[in-house]
């Protein structure tokens, strides 16, 4: 696909995935250590400001970095399965990250599948995968508008990728405020755990 | 002293015989029911032992719950058994523990056949029993046979809504369009007690209030907007719902903890105002001192203590419940504040107590009736937490037992078992258990869980 692109050049792996995907997991990693290191503030205004600020700044990184960096990987003319996977690699080791939080108090198996739950796993993926079919079209977009790219900007597969994204959030998050998600959720637990 | 003439003795003596005779054929229930109280239970949910006005609170307001306190006994170290709806509300019903009733989680159902509840004793007691509100057990709707009223509702899981919320009233669905839900419960409440009948009542008033999503009525909406909350703990902010494990049900973080705050006073508010018109409807009624009013809540509720907002992780404001009893007839001193430890266990036999029914065998709570009458200050010394695994809820399945200063706690998986000084550290932070002091005191707080569990704990 990217020989479609005029005046993109594949680039190092180092700088066309490494680069972006690792400066994003960094950032969130800092943002993570800050968020848990806010304690030792005494002013309860200053405290409680920081630490509103801090959890804000982090919820959205991890929903809109992905975005960002598959655009970045997209310039540096990274291919369609090194831009999904290096826009995948913050949210994948946040969801590691939760793994192994959760299994100080689930099994193996119960710690794997709290990943299915909608907040935080599940929902930040879907919620990706929409995200990144739009980062494709915008930056096909930018490229034809420049007469750099003669396909079309929206094509069959990110548009598909993005409407099953939006009807499963819908679903997920916003239908009966979640609930039906979360009680589908707890009878497959129920089935594979009790 | 006067001598007795033969004829006089003869008398006397037979008198005595028949009275024996007639109180071992005779139930005592019979015999007993000059004394019978009327019985009003009411449990509001999540509500916190220290959200009452009588307890400081800066800006709440509850005349109805500080008169309860005024006129009766205010137990200030009352404590539920487990710290979650359904295992709580099991043991109120039964005065039993949850590894002992079967109700572990929100997930393990409420079994018919085995639990038998304090209204079985009271029906045998001639007691015409109704239970209105939230149940809130897993499985199907419970078919107890010795409710003469029962009106429940199963929307939302159980957890109904405080608006237009279907209730099933004995067994029919109806739907209650325009109802608040505290208010509507109210409604069917005063109802039940103002039905003409010889025998006493006793009703279990069961409500939503003040469990999430915390919305009061429409005239109470915003009352306390304006209010101060500098008082909430120093490590609360707004985003909490935002920590790792915090948001469970897909609940999207936009609702600050200051707004839910907030709105929870104002719930509570509004079930305060109902239990106002009940306890008014009593003086009209002229019973209200031959009823006993107990008032308690399932569990308390963190409202950013150990940046937590629920009520799952073991911590004294998920542990304490406000817990209120007043009975006019029944009450000796009553206005007074009773700092012995009560359970929600205890609710049980102290209503059989009262009510003179016979005791329940299986129960493993203690009647409350000596505190009440002021021959005791204090029941126990001490009592089994017990938490079961509620996944996906990121708490650890966790036994402890509690004596007045300390805290024992044992969790299933890699967390560290603990020991906390529940006066010095309320938030359960400060891990003693590798201390000289923790060291000394561990040998008697195994001992002390080992017998409450009785063989019933995880095993670590």
């Amino acid at each position: 696909m990217e020989n479609n692109y005029r005046g993109i050049e594949k680039t190092t792996f180092l700088k066309r995935f490494f680069i972006p995907a690792g400066t994003a997991l960094l950032g969130w990693l800092v943002l993570h250590f800050i968020s848990g290191h806010l304690g030792w503030i005494e002013n309860r205004l200053i405290y409680k400001a920081a630490m509103n600020v801090v959890h804000l700044v982090l919820f959205f990184y991890l929903l809109f970095n992905g975005f960002f960096v598959y655009r970045a990987m997209f310039m540096k003319g990274a291919g369609l399965a090194e831009r999904v996977a290096g826009s995948y690699l913050t949210p994948v080791t946040y969801a590691i990250k939760e793994i192994i939080r959760v299994s100080e108090f689930f099994t193996i198996g119960e710690s794997f599948f709290y990943c299915l739950l909608t907040y935080p796993v599940l929902g930040l993926f879907v919620w990706q995968a929409g995200l990144l079919a739009v980062s494709e079209m915008l930056c096909r977009k930018y490229y034809k508008k420049r007469n750099l790219y003669e396909g079309k900007a929206v094509t069959a597969a990110p548009l598909v990728i993005l409407i099953l994204s939006i009807i499963t959030i819908y679903f997920l998050f916003l239908y009966d405020d979640g609930g039906t998600a979360f009680y589908i959720y707890m009878e497959i637990y129920k089935m594979l755990f009790k | 002293m006067k001598n007795m003439t033969r004829r006089e003795l003869l008398s006397m003596t037979g008198k005595l015989a028949l009275g024996s005779a007639v109180a071992g054929i005779v139930p005592q229930s019979l015999l007993a029911k000059e004394q019978q109280p009327n019985i009003i239970f009411i449990l509001t949910d999540d509500q916190r032992w220290d959200h009452l006005g009588c307890m400081g609170h800066p800006f709440l307001k509850t005349p109805g719950m500080d008169r309860l306190a005024r006129e009766g006994v205010h137990f200030t170290n009352a404590f539920c058994t487990t710290s979650l709806c359904s295992p709580s509300r099991a043991s109120f019903l039964t005065g039993q523990y949850a590894h002992n009733h079967g109700v572990k989680d929100n997930l393990s159902a409420w079994d018919d056949e085995k639990n038998r509840t304090f209204f079985d004793n009271l029906k045998e007691a001639g007691y015409r029993n109704a239970f209105i509100g939230k149940w809130h057990m897993p499985g199907k709707m419970p078919k107890i046979k010795s409710l003469d009223r029962f009106i429940t509702f199963d929307a939302s899981g159980g957890q109904g809504y405080y608006y237009n919320c279907p209730l099933i009233i004995d067994g029919v669905r109806t739907e209650r369009p325009g109802k608040y839900i505290t208010t509507d419960l109210t409604d069917y409440a005063i109802e039940f007690i103002k039905e003409k009948s010889p025998k006493p009542f006793c009703l279990y008033l069961s409500h939503k209030a003040v469990h999430s999503p915390w919305r009061p009525p429409k005239d109470l909406d915003g009352i306390y907007k304006n209010e101060d909350l500098s008082f909430l703990p120093k490590e609360t902010f707004s985003f909490i719902s935002l920590l790792s494990g915090k948001a469970i049900e897909g609940a999207p973080p936009f609702k600050t903890t200051e707004r839910n705050y907030l709105r929870y006073c104002e719930s509570l508010t509004a079930f305060d105002r109902e239990l106002v018109r009940l306890l008014d409807e009593l003086d009209r009624l002229g019973i209200t001192q031959n009823t006993a009013v107990v008032l308690a809540s399932d569990n308390g509720y963190s409202w950013g203590e150990h940046m937590d907002v629920g009520k799952r992780e073991a911590s004294e404001v998920n542990l304490r419940i406000p817990f209120l009893v007043r009975y006019p007839k029944g009450i000796v001193n009553p206005g007074r504040r009773s700092e012995g430890m009560a359970l929600n266990i205890d609710l049980a036999p102290t209503l059989l107590d009262l009510a003179g029914a016979a005791p329940k065998k299986d129960s493993d709570g203690i009647s409350l009736k000596p505190v009440l009458l002021n021959r005791k200050e204090k029941v126990r010394e001490s009592f089994l937490y017990e938490y079961f695994k509620d996944y996906p809820y990121n708490v650890p399945e966790q036994f402890g037992v509690r004596t007045e200063s300390h805290i024992y706690m044992t969790y299933w998986g890699r967390r560290k078992d603990a020991i906390f000084d529940v006066n010095k550290d309320p938030g359960y932070k400060n891990n003693l258990i590798d201390t000289p002091q923790g060291k000394s005191m561990l040998p008697e707080m195994k001992r002390l869980l080992a017998q409450h569990l009785g063989g019933a704990g995880h095993g670590k």
